[in-house]
């Protein structure tokens, strides 16, 4: 175990990080650094790779086989390819090694259930790096909508786009086999991440996306909730969309950003709501590199008191049946430039339902 | 075309990318890439492509990407003026390369540019390329003419394609970038020019044709529209697609000796010059002092976050006055001539204006450009 605190009680577990993309580079790495926490192993099929983050943040050593180590950390940070997720995060919870995984939690439903079942058969810590749950104005919308500040939300809009430019380090964010899909799974694990936690369960659903045969850059999501609550939600890698959540009740009506500092209500004065100890801030900027520090410590409290942790993998389980339902039921999404003569390609199968695209 | 191994560069940019969709929808192709950004491949991972990673000066992603090809599409072009040699370093080596494998056929991405600036009347395939000394096209030019050489000393059997003004869905710098322009400023556009404008899906119709017909290997084609419509006719079209009056007609002598074009000047005595001329560009700059923009953020607390809209929409748009090769490609009467791709080619366009805006618009709607 390694000395440093770092403000808990016990020492810091020894931990590994398995993959070491963008996500590693960008964000886990440098914000560990900040913490103070030297990172035991840092893995990656890339040896090359994983060297240069080992020299650039001072980690003690590299392998390409997180399995040769075993022995040598006690948790383990997994951002490795998402079809991937699965079977390394199982196998460590199943060895009792805690295991923090980045979003996607895994593709399936099914890998979620076997990898609940690892964590709860070890008792090792699973959580998932799903961070906007940590933005302090998505938890007073979570409280303010549970007290029914807007009445029982009647409607709800969701657009989420922006021209994507994450600094993917490798090809494999672009193919279905290892990224699982597209925008959905990548920047909707968190947006419906979100819907779920604050609106609760889907009842049904109609799906669009405009994959032919790879995967999504746009889709559109239309639900009916549990709750009787209808809406869409919009995704894009390729157009700058409003980037906010609306939800419409008899009462009024809340916006709060997605992906953005963004807060409003009307009328204003629902963001007075309180409920003791969650507040509002419509002037907050929470960035991503200031929420990674809140996961990454809730972790570590979770690993050391044995709790649950803020995103345990049965919440976010609930968006990835969600996803993998849609990708089952998806329909085209037609743009009318792509085949403006209305040519059918073989790629395209005879049954196939399309839906030309909405504003 | 069923089943060949098909390689594009710049397959992340507005005609690369459209000629991946084509190819995979229309043909049937299997499509690689070789890319430099796997950032930029949210549209094209649409589709089942091999990606390979690299620069086309990395000569071993190069020949990876060209290995087993049976055609190869040049789309890829760096724009920024210090890549020039970039650019030329790169045709080198992909062409090497295709050498090296035995690629059936290379067809390269030219542009009307090679013939700029343009002179008034017909202009072809006959009409010579002009030392503008704009960076553009004489690196444009040094990169046919090298592909060409590859033909006449090595046998690459190359066609080389010089679409005029492309338009379209994604459309790079005669869309997109005129869209956001028209809602910034107004154009002082000369009166008459004439434009050549085609739509992306005819180019890379055109690019298909040259991979496909026996008759095209060491030709140079130009790849336009049916006929030439005005500037102004051309950017009126977007003119009635966003609401918005863009274009302000003026001759080009008039525009040459206007002062305006010192707002294309950084400094400080073109600043002042702009702020005593524009109301617009006073309130822009003044809301970036300290205590106006304590001011605005209260009052957009108050009112909110587009109070300013409607007085901001009253005032006219600043004038953009286009740097000298632009102001000489929408002075010039030129009506570009595509007898040549119709009869060796077999090209014939499939998008007059009309149609090719119609679904530009529903594009811009789309992308909320």
């Amino acid at each position: 175990m390694d000395t440093k605190t770092n403000g808990l009680n016990s020492p810091l577990p020894r931990i590994a990080i398995i993959g070491c993309g963008a996500v590693t580079e960008h964000r886990y790495l440098p914000v560990l650094a900040e913490m103070g926490i030297k990172p035991t192993l840092l893995v990656d099929i890339n040896l090359q790779r994983a060297q240069k983050l080992a020299d650039a943040f001072n980690a003690s050593r590299i392998s390409d086989d997180y399995r040769s180590r075993v022995g040598e950390f006690d948790a383990a940070i997994v951002a490795s390819p998402h079809y991937l997720h699965a079977p390394v995060v199982t196998d460590l919870l199943r060895r009792g090694i805690h295991v923090l995984v980045e979003k996607p939690m895994a593709l399936t439903a099914t890998e979620c259930d076997e990898m609940i079942a690892a964590a709860e058969e070890t008792k090792a810590v699973l959580a998932v790096g799903l961070m906007r749950r940590f933005i302090r104005n998505a938890q007073w919308v979570k409280t303010a909508l549970d007290a029914e500040v807007l009445g029982p939300i009647e409607s709800f809009d969701f657009r989420e786009g922006s021209v994507y430019d994450w600094p993917v380090a490798s090809a494999f964010f672009f193919h279905k086999e290892t990224a699982g899909g597209g925008v959905l799974i990548d920047a909707g694990a968190h947006t419906l991440d979100l819907l779920l936690w604050w609106l609760g369960d889907v009842a049904s659903f109609e799906y669009y996306d405009d994959s032919y045969g790879g995967i999504e850059a746009e889709c559109e999501l239309h639900l009916t909730l549990a709750s009787g609550a209808k809406g869409v939600v919009e995704l894009s890698r390729t157009r700058e969309l409003r980037n906010t959540a609306i939800f419409r009740g008899r009462r009024g009506e809340i916006e709060i950003g997605l992906g953005k500092k963004y807060m409003a209500a009307n009328p204003q004065g629902i963001l007075a709501y309180t409920n003791g100890t969650v507040r509002s801030d419509p002037q907050l900027q929470q960035l991503y590199s200031e929420l990674f520090p809140l996961e990454i410590k809730d972790w570590l409290r979770a690993i050391e008191t044995r709790a649950t942790p803020f995103v345990p993998g049965t919440e976010a389980a609930r968006s990835v049946a969600l996803i993998e339902a849609c990708y089952k039921q998806r329909r085209l999404l037609e743009l009318p430039w792509v085949r403006p003569d209305g040519h059918r390609p073989e790629i395209l199968t005879s049954n196939q339902k399309t839906k030309n695209f909405i504003n | 075309m069923t089943g060949k191994k098909m390689l594009i560069t710049g397959a992340t940019g507005f005609i690369g990318g459209r000629l991946v969709e084509k190819l995979i929808l229309y043909h049937d192709a299997n499509v690689r890439v070789l890319l430099r950004n796997f950032a930029r491949a949210s549209r094209i991972a649409r589709f089942h492509v091999e990606m390979i990673g690299g620069s086309i000066t990395d000569a071993d992603a190069v020949d990876e990407a060209v290995a087993g090809c049976d055609t190869v599409f040049h789309c890829a072009h760096d724009f920024m003026g210090k890549n020039a040699q970039q650019n030329l370093d790169g045709a080198r080596t992909l062409a090497d390369a295709c050498l090296r494998h035995g690629v059936r056929r290379f067809v390269h991405v030219s542009t009307i540019s090679v013939y700029e600036p343009l002179s008034d009347g017909d202009v072809d395939e006959s009409t010579p390329p002009k030392s503008s000394g704009w960076t553009y096209p004489v690196n444009k030019l040094a990169i046919e003419n090298l592909f060409l050489q590859y033909w006449e000393k090595y046998g690459l059997p190359v066609a080389v394609i010089q679409p005029t003004i492309v338009y379209g869905p994604f459309g790079g710098y005669w869309t997109d970038t005129q869209v956001k322009m028209m809602r910034a400023f107004r154009l002082a556009l000369p009166i008459g020019g004439l434009c050549n404008p085609v739509y992306v899906d005819d180019v890379v119709d055109a690019l298909i044709l040259a991979a496909r017909s026996e008759e095209v290997v060491g030709e140079r084609f130009l790849i336009s529209g049916a006929e030439p419509i005005t500037w102004r006719e051309f950017f009126g079209a977007y003119e009635r697609m966003l609401g918005i009056k863009f274009v302000a007609p003026m001759n080009t002598e008039e525009i040459k000796q206007s002062d305006h074009i010192t707002m294309l000047n950084n400094g400080i005595t073109s600043n002042l010059k702009l702020l005593r001329r524009d109301p617009r560009r006073v309130a822009h700059r003044l809301v970036h002092w300290k205590p106006v923009n304590k001011l605005y953020k209260l009052a957009q607390s108050l009112m909110g976050k587009n109070f300013a809209r409607p007085v901001s929409k009253a005032l006219p748009a600043p004038l953009y006055v286009p740097e000298e090769q632009l102001l000489a490609l929408y002075g010039a009467r030129a009506s570009v001539k595509i007898d040549k791709a119709r009869r060796l080619l077999g090209y014939e366009p499939a998008f007059d204006f009309d149609r090719g805006m119609s679904l530009t618009a529903q594009y811009v709607k789309w992308a909320k450009l």
